[in-house]
């Protein structure tokens, strides 16, 4: 087994609001080994971009409290580190992408410029060499006349060109870890299938980990080894993608991949999950899929652990019960 | 929240685009031209001038104005005309030069006042809001009396007044600013508030600046001549408007041209400029073209 790049273990972390504290994360489990694709996939509001935004403790200081657990990355808890260890980190061991790509890069500098600025932040190298990096940075993100798009204003490129280079910055000083919080979900379809092709193709060649966040489960069966299934604030369920595509024991990712046009067998109707995300307020006692879930029980009134073998764990009473059919 | 500054540095950007619509308006395009005008006198003094602006010719003292003497003789028989061109230099280079002073203070402390917030924030806007407190000629006399009597202390001493402006105005376009996602985009590339500030934060900013800069040469070209009208400022025999016209006013009854000519080019000056500055402010500023569209 190889090494963990990322470990966040057990992770509750809540946002000072004026409505009091609201707890957004609850005991939140997972590891990411090194060179290795984990999916993040949950409803809109499960905690997705806040989970990545804590591994890069890119949150509002003032307002984030982490209740308990531990981010480590590379073996450090990044939570107990000084803004200054964590500027060495930022960057240059983890790389982030944005879901927005048209709001991701400074409207008044030249694209060249920022990628300029950067390389020489991380490499501190002269004006010369960081030119033939830029030049080299947008070849890699398959920029095909670099030095024009190098003399562009952020304006002038469309959604997919600036995603690349927002890759292109992310991936700049080859991080161990690239954390991509839905970057493809502000494009269309076909430059969609363009940019996860470079990712995949950069986290391949640079042996990077991703973290990738979605809500598209087909774009996770296209490119990602591990899953993590966020609901509500909890892991409730994780393991290989393919495992859980063929096999999925949570009620809740059933319910997610029968939603799916692309995964869900032919033949089944497609299904929205009926109800919504329970208010972070006011959560059930227990299992917090249980007001939406067919197979509730009166078991289900207590909070199930996140119990399993190996890669493979599920937070369910049901799928427990049961011996896998395979 | 991003289109604005997309679109206003996209505009900040074509300058030739900038000057067309610039001269579009009548009157803006009659101050352009005033200033323009104004600029190359002054820039042009030493060979446009006929005479020393500090020499003095006592048998020609008063003299009306002439083939000679443009615009006529002072009390001590200096040539007038040439004073005055002198006197542009010192307006517009001093103006300038304190308004400068305080866009460049007043926008890095208020860029970074609004990055940073805390109390560096409040210590920083509570020394504004005193600043703001008094009425600007009252705060510029009493800094420029206080700082002694001279031509550097009275651009100092106007560059403070200016300065609260340009502190507010840099931190609410830096408060705006650091919530989009490219400031945040920044930090996850490991890169220092120094370094936000002045490469991501404040090449935003600018547009505004601008406008607020334009919008104070005219005021601050007549603080100048005020402090200098009041002894507070250039001292004689510099050929400092303000200064001038705090002799020559005694002399409206029998030798009228000698205030009245100084006079008329401190109002050409400021009104030539006040125009710019709203010509400039009605291009650059978007919200202000939204207000005007719907209100036309
Ligand atoms: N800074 C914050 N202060 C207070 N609450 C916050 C903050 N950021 C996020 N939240 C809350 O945390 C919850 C999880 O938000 P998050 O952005 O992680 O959702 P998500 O899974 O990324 O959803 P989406 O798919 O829409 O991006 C939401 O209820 C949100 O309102
Ligand atoms: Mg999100």
């Amino acid at each position: 087994m190889t090494e963990s790049v990322l470990q966040v273990e057990e992770l509750t972390l809540s946002f000072r609001t004026a409505a009091g504290l609201i707890r957004v994360l609850r005991g939140v489990s997972f590891d990411i080994r090194a060179g290795e694709l984990v999916g993040l996939v949950g409803e809109s509001g499960s905690g997705k971009s806040v989970t990545a935004q804590a591994v890069a403790r890119l949150l509002p200081e003032e307002t984030t409290v982490v209740e308990s657990g531990r981010i480590l990355f590379a073996g450090r808890d990044v939570c107990t580190m000084t803004e200054a260890e964590m500027r060495e980190i930022r960057g240059r061991r983890i790389g982030y992408v944005f879901q927005e790509p048209m709001t991701a890069l400074n409207p008044a500098m030249t694209v060249g410029d920022q990628l300029m600025h950067v390389i020489r932040h991380h490499h501190g190298c002269s004006r010369r060499e960081a030119r033939q990096r830029v030049q080299r940075a947008l070849e890699e993100v398959l920029i095909h006349q670099p030095d024009l798009v190098a003399r562009q204003y952020p304006f002038e490129l469309s959604g997919g060109m600036r995603q690349r280079i927002v890759i292109a910055l992310a991936m700049s000083a080859n991080p161990a870890l690239l954390i991509a919080d839905e970057p493809t979900t502000a494009l269309d379809v076909t430059v969609q299938a363009e940019i996860l092709k470079l990712i995949l193709r950069l986290a391949r060649q640079h042996g990077t980990a991703v973290l990738f966040i979605t809500h598209d489960l087909g774009v996770v069966s296209q490119i990602c080894e591990r899953m993590v299934v966020l609901y509500a604030g909890e892991v409730v369920e994780r393991g290989p993608v393919r495992e859980i595509l063929r096999h999925p024991n949570h009620p809740y990712t059933r319910a997610l991949l029968r939603a799916v046009p692309d995964v869900a067998r032919r033949g089944e109707p497609l299904q929205a999950i009926p109800g919504e995300l329970p208010d972070l307020r006011h959560l059930p006692p227990g299992c917090v899929f249980a007001p939406r879930c067919v197979h509730r029980m009166e078991r289900c009134d207590t909070r199930p652990p996140l119990r399993g073998s190996g890669d493979t764990a599920v937070a369910c009473w049901w799928s427990g019960q049961e011996v896998p059919n395979r | 929240m991003s289109t604005p500054i997309v679109a206003r540095s996209a505009r900040y950007g074509g300058g030739r685009m900038l000057w067309k619509q610039l001269t579009a308006n009548r009157f803006t395009a009659l101050a352009v031209a005033c200033v323009v005008a104004i600029v190359l006198l002054a820039l042009l003094a030493p060979w446009l001038a006929p005479d020393s602006p500090t020499s003095v010719h006592l048998s020609q003292r008063l003299s009306p104005p002439s083939a000679r003497h443009w615009f006529g003789t002072d009390e001590v028989g200096r040539d007038l005309f040439s004073r005055i061109l002198y006197g542009a230099r010192i307006s517009v280079g001093v103006g300038l030069g304190s308004v400068l002073l305080a866009a460049l203070a007043g926008t890095l402390l208020g860029a970074f006042s609004g990055y940073w917030g805390r109390w560096a924030d409040q210590g920083i806007m509570r020394l504004m809001d005193i600043l703001l407190s008094f009425p600007s000629i009252v705060l510029a006399m009493a800094l420029a009396a206080a700082l002694g009597p001279n031509l550097l202390n009275a651009a100092l001493a106007i560059a403070i007044v200016k300065l609260p402006v340009y502190v507010r105005l840099a931190r609410a376009e830096a408060l705006s600013i650091s919530r989009q996602l490219f400031v945040k985009a920044a930090r996850t590339f490991g890169l220092g508030s120094g370094w936000i500030v002045t490469r991501h934060i404040i090449p935003n900013l600018l547009p505004p600046i601008v406008v607020q800069i334009t919008l104070d040469l005219g005021d601050t070209i007549l603080l100048i001549a005020t402090l200098g009208f009041l002894g507070l400022g250039a001292q004689p025999p510099t050929p400092e408007w303000g200064a001038m016209i705090s002799v020559g006013w005694k002399y409206l009854l029998d030798q009228w041209w000698y205030p009245t000519l100084t006079g008329a080019a401190i109002f050409i000056t400021v009104m030539s400029f006040n125009l710019l500055g709203d010509g400039v402010r009605d291009l650059l500023d978007p919200r202000r073209h939204e207000e005007g569209g719907r209100t036309s």
